[in-house]
């Protein structure tokens, strides 16, 4: 992983949770035109997820980006667990997805998901979507 | 102005002394000459003294005093001149005449004192009296003699009064400078009062007098005066030579003495201000006359217009006449229709000869003979009389004449009238009646003796008529009626026979046949016997003149010489016969004949009546079967409404057949291949065995289940045969049963079964009952399984919409995805790569690009869809907000394309807003989407209310353009989804809005459709709910 070669200690953490790696490889795309300092990492499962939140790194994670298609366990079903948990119950959650259901915004509101994003089609729309999540989590305090 | 030629004036001195006035004659340089003897009283000198004296000294002429100035002026002009002059401390008049005289002149002054009051006494009797003269009512004149009169008299103050119309009082009308407390005292008070005013009043003569005087004269003037008074003039009122009042002048200051002129003045004043008084008075009474006549004249006016008015509708005619010359002065319209012509205003009696007419005896009718010229000259009055009037056409009236004088207050006649009424059709009726009456009498006659011959005849039905009309018993009733024979002929038997096989036997027979003619009619006549065959094939009454029992075959008759039958028949059958023998007659004469056959008429219905009474018995128990079986229908169904279970429903079906028979037991059998299976059982079978074999499945062959289900008609067994049902005992000892199919939709459902216990056979009602049940249950059945399939369907719908609404989530998240990951890397591509791609390969990626986009806009819009398949929240919308957001929401379109789109005043209707606005979005979109090149796209969206008989209104919407219109075989292909008729290089665009309106449309309940005329426009018509409270 880019992120993991580029460490440094401190540097602060995107992490994605989503199990499509062309949809990750997107991400990290984005994110890298966007904010080369951050870093990135990826989680295929809630699990995963949870693992590296709980993990010697989790420390570092300040955003949290959650798609809702995620195998075994539904996007929803990780937003709850991990806002079960008392020291993640702050930290930056933003739903994305591709579908288009009323429901899962209403949902995700409910699950106090931070905010809720539809995948746009096209990645100049999207990487401009990344930018505007990390101007809004992730703001350039040191420059 | 007098002229005194100086030359002619040649005068001694002496002369001028016989001069009264002062003359006085002056040299040129104004020194007197001659000053007669007035002249030098006038100065208190001595006749002589003032000789020589200059004029302005000796008499004291002040300069610039009229005599100062005209003096110097006629030294000068040499003209004479006059002129006059008031000195007022001494209240004199005087006149002056200078004239030239010699080379000085000569001054001679007139005392004109008495003549100049005179004049301007009169001058103020000219001014008052024409300041009296323009008041016109009694208030104005005495506000003129105060105002006017009483300053004009020169008095301080003044009063009016008159004498009341009772001639006891005395009324002040008005007073001048009176105190109110005399003016309260005086206002009225009794002429006897013995103060000047009231004796004025009194006596008409005038009092003048200072206050000493009157007080010495009037006892009551000291207590009742004007204070301040000094003299007091008190003139009487005086008009036509009659005094009705005073007028008081009042004096101040120095006494007044009352010369003769002054009197003549005062007492011309009051008879002035008299006199005005009187004409206020008259012109007053004129006033009122005036108008009380006008009024007279108006209800006199409306009397008269009343009356012609009267005259002109009453339905009689009058004609009226002075009296005693009977001159015509008036006849109304009536009377000219009656006479047909005018009426004639003859002048007397001799021109009543215009009149034609005569007396009902021929004679004509001479003009005093008219009763009008009668009780005009007369007074002789008619009453009816009646004449024959001859109108000028020749045809003739017959008239009824009433005549009355006319008399005034006094009872003098002073007109007659008469009224005239038209009784020609009177009298025509009167006779037709009379002649109809004699016609009438005459036949009333000839029937009551016609009636009288029959009156015998009938009498004697009456009795047997009532017993009819009660009895019911046919043998009770024949009894009766051979008694009727009994009383009507004088010797005659009577005999009732009912048929008995091939023999008529007398069932009733009157008392007097003889015991071996019982014996032979009771035994029995044979039906062939001629007059009995003859009575009964004919079914009419024969009458046998010359009876002869051999031929008849009646034995023992001997004794009768006639007999006559009388066959009774009911319903076209001949049932009984009545026989009537007459022993004293040989031949039947018509009117026994008549007799026998009323007698047998009446039997016969009494018969028939009888006969239907016991039909009716009949009939009723079958309606009350019947009206059971209806109910038990009626249960039937009404268990259908609330229960859809089909078991139930033949339980129900069981039961009530089961309450309407005796002991037995219901089974419902279904065929299941060769085995007939029991649904379902009401009752018990009481054998537990034949229970096992029959819940374990009947044979397909049993009979009883068989029949019915291969005819399809119901199978009666009175007596049950248990083998032919496969079984090998009788088990339970069934006495009748009964097998019914049942219908369900053409088909036979199962075999409806009912089995009963002992003997019993199946009757009507039975029947009818089980019948009808079998046929209620097959249509219930029909309705319950048709709910049930109903509901089991809606089920499956339900469970359908649910899939397709998960797939329509699911494709639309799941084909959405890998489409993303297409756009997205295309992009990406093109971004990071854009620079070291030839212009194919960025053509290919265009395309990649532009697919993704066109599948997300197709999967978007089939999202959107699909949504609509569930229910909008039952909101109302205002379609005009609807609209308006459309608008917004197509501005775009609309100014790209320069559309005009028109709405009328549109109604709220029960759809959501984002729904109507999409529909409205889509439709107008559409309109402009398709329009016509070179054509400016217009679209109107109307509304109109929807005539249906429904609680809520109902919109009918209209959205219409001008554009390129549709072909009639596509009109009902648009609304498919993704269905386009242009290629995308035309119209863009995927072919579903259409789709979407009308499942929006569909969705309120309502309906979309299209009228299109290709290459003119199209409209789109919809239909919606709306609300109560309309647009």
């Amino acid at each position: 992983m880019n992120g993991e070669t580029e460490a440094a200690l401190g540097s602060p953490v995107v992490l994605v949770v989503d199990d499509n790696a062309a949809d990750v490889d997107l991400t990290h795309e984005a994110l890298a035109d966007a904010r080369p300092d951050v870093e990135m990492h990826e989680a295929a499962t809630g699990s995963d997820a949870l693992a590296f939140l709980r993990g010697p790194d989790g420390a570092r994670v300040r955003l949290v980006l959650l798609d809702l298609n995620l195998p075994r366990v539904h996007g929803f079903d990780v937003l709850s667990a991990l806002r079960a948990l008392p020291e993640l119950r702050a930290l930056p959650v933003v739903v994305m997805t591709t579908s288009d259901a009323d429901d899962d915004a209403r949902r995700a509101a409910a699950l106090a998901a931070n905010a809720f994003l539809r995948k746009p089609i096209g990645f100049v729309e999207y990487s401009a979507m990344v930018r505007a999540l990390l101007a809004r989590w992730l703001p350039l305090v040191e420059s | 102005m007098t002229q005194f030629p100086s030359t002619s004036l040649i005068l001694s001195s002496h002369d001028f002394d016989a001069f009264t006035d002062p003359f006085v004659l002056l040299d040129r340089t104004w020194r007197v000459v001659f000053a007669n003897e007035a002249a030098s009283r006038l100065r208190g000198s001595a006749a002589g003294e003032l000789v020589g004296l200059p004029f302005h000294t000796a008499f004291s002429v002040s300069p610039n005093t009229d005599l100062d100035v005209v003096a110097h002026r006629v030294m000068t002009t040499r003209v004479p001149e006059t002129f006059e002059t008031y000195y007022a401390t001494v209240d004199v008049w005087a006149q002056g005449m200078v004239f030239p005289f010699q080379d000085g002149l000569g001054v001679l002054y007139q005392d004109v004192t008495a003549k100049k009051r005179a004049e301007a006494r009169q001058e103020t009797l000219y001014r008052v009296t024409s300041e009296l003269s323009r008041a016109i009512t009694k208030a104005d004149v005495v506000n003129v003699i105060l105002s006017q009169a009483v300053p004009a008299a020169r008095a301080t103050s003044g009063a009016v009064g008159v004498l009341s119309d009772d001639a006891e009082t005395v009324r002040l009308l008005g007073t001048r400078n009176y105190s109110t407390e005399l003016q309260a005292r005086l206002a009225e008070f009794p002429v006897a009062l013995d103060i000047p005013g009231a004796f004025v009043v009194r006596t008409g003569e005038a009092v003048f007098g200072d206050t000493r005087a009157l007080e010495a004269r009037f006892s009551a003037f000291r207590s009742i005066r004007p204070s301040g008074l000094t003299s007091m003039a008190v003139l009487p009122l005086e008009a036509s030579n009659a005094h009705f009042g005073f007028l008081a002048l009042v004096y101040e200051g120095d006494e007044r003495q009352f010369d003769e002129g002054e009197r003549q003045f005062l007492s011309a004043l009051a008879g002035q201000c008299a006199q005005a008084l009187e004409r206020a008075r008259q012109s007053r009474r004129a006033l009122e006359e005036g108008q009380a006549r006008r009024a007279s004249e108006a209800a006199l006016a409306e009397e008269r217009a009343y009356l012609a008015a009267i005259l002109e509708h009453l339905p009689v005619g009058v004609v009226i006449a002075e009296s005693p010359s009977a001159r015509i002065t008036l006849g109304n319209a009536r009377v000219e229709e009656i006479f047909g012509h005018p009426v004639h205003l003859s002048q007397s009696v001799d021109e009543y000869r215009v009149w034609k007419g005569y007396h009902l005896d021929g004679r004509p009718v001479q003009p005093h003979e008219w009763p009008l010229a009668r009780v005009a000259t007369s007074g002789e009055t008619t009453v009816g009389e009646e004449l024959v009037y001859v109108r000028p056409d020749g045809t003739t009236r017959v008239i009824d004449v009433t005549s009355a004088p006319v008399k005034d207050e006094a009872g003098t006649p002073i007109a007659a009238v008469v009224v005239i009424d038209d009784v020609t059709e009177r009298k025509a009726a009167e006779r037709a009646v009379r002649d109809l009456n004699a016609n009438l009498e005459a036949l009333v006659e000839a029937r009551t003796a016609e009636l009288a011959e029959r009156t015998r005849s009938l009498e004697a039905f009456v009795d047997f008529a009532e017993a009819a009309g009660t009895a019911s018993d046919v043998r009770t009733l024949a009894r009766q009626a051979l008694g009727v024979f009994r009383t009507f002929f004088n010797e005659c038997s009577a005999a009732y026979y009912e048929r008995d096989g091939q023999m008529w036997r007398a069932q009733v027979w009157t008392q007097d046949i003889a015991p071996e003619v019982v014996a032979s009619i009771t035994g029995g006549i044979p039906v062939d016997a001629p007059a009995f065959w003859q009575a009964s094939s004919s079914k009419q009454p024969v009458f046998v003149d010359g009876w002869d029992p051999e031929r008849e075959q009646v034995a023992a008759t001997e004794a009768y010489g006639t007999v006559a039958l009388y066959p009774l028949t009911v319903g076209g059958e001949v049932r009984a016969m009545l026989a009537v023998g007459l022993k004293d007659a040989r031949q039947w004469r018509e009117r026994d004949k008549a007799v026998v056959r009323a007698a047998g008429r009446s039997l016969n219905l009494a018969v028939e009546r009888a006969d239907a009474a016991a039909r009716l018995e009949a009939q009723r128990a079958a309606l009350e079967n019947r009206t059971r079986v209806l109910e038990a229908f009626g249960e039937l169904t009404r268990d259908l409404t609330v229960n859809a279970d089909p078991v139930a429903l033949i339980r129900r079906a069981q039961e009530i057949v089961l309450s309407l028979l005796p002991e037995g037991f219901a089974p419902y059998y279904v065929r299941d291949g060769q085995v007939w299976r029991l649904v379902v059982q009401v009752g018990e079978r009481r054998n537990p065995e034949m229970q096992r074999i029959v819940n374990a499945g009947l044979p397909f062959e049993s009979q009883s289940l068989r029949r019915p289900y291969e005819t399809g008609e119901p199978y009666y067994q009175d007596a049950y045969n248990y083998q032919e049902d496969h079984f090998r005992i009788d088990w339970a000892q069934i006495g009748a049963v009964a097998s019914l199919p049942v219908r369900v939709a053409g088909q036979v459902h199962g075999v409806f079964a009912v089995a009963l216990f002992g003997q019993r056979g199946w009757t009507d009602a039975d029947r009818a009952l089980m019948e009808t049940v079998a046929r209620s249950l097959g249509l219930a059945l029909e309705a319950a399984l048709s709910t049930s399939t109903l509901q089991q369907r809606t089920l499956e719908l339900e469970r359908s919409n649910k899939e397709l609404e998960r797939f329509a989530y699911i494709a639309s998240h799941d084909l959405q995805e890998p489409l993303r990951t297409v756009a997205s890397y295309t992009d990406l591509l093109a971004l990071r790569y854009g620079g070291q791609l030839d212009a194919r390969a960025e053509k290919y990626l265009t395309y990649i690009k532009q697919g993704s986009l066109r599948m997300r806009s197709l999967i978007q819009d089939l999202l959107s869809y699909s949504r609509l398949s569930t229910n909008d929240a039952p909101t109302s919308t205002n379609a005009n907000v609807a609209l308006e957001d459309a608008r917004d929401l197509l501005s775009g379109l609309l100014s790209a394309s320069g559309a005009r789109l028109s709405s009328q005043a549109l109604p709220s209707v029960r759809v959501g807003r984002a729904r109507l606005t999409q529909l409205f979005q889509n439709l107008i979109g559409n309109a402009v989407k398709f329009r016509r090149d070179g054509v400016t796209p217009t679209v109107h969206v109307g509304v109109a209310r929807e005539v249906v008989a429904r609680e809520e209104p109902w919109w009918h919407f209209t959205v219409s353009d001008n554009g390129i219109g549709i072909e009639t075989p596509y009109l009902e292909r648009i609304f498919d989804v993704f269905q386009r008729l242009h290629t995308r290089e035309a119209y863009e665009g995927n072919g579903i809005g259409l789709s979407i309106c009308q499942k929006i449309v569909e969705q309120a309940g309502g309906r979309l459709w299209v009228e299109s005329v290709p290459g003119e426009g199209s409209t789109f018509h919809f239909t919606l709910p709306g609300v109560e409270d309309g647009a």
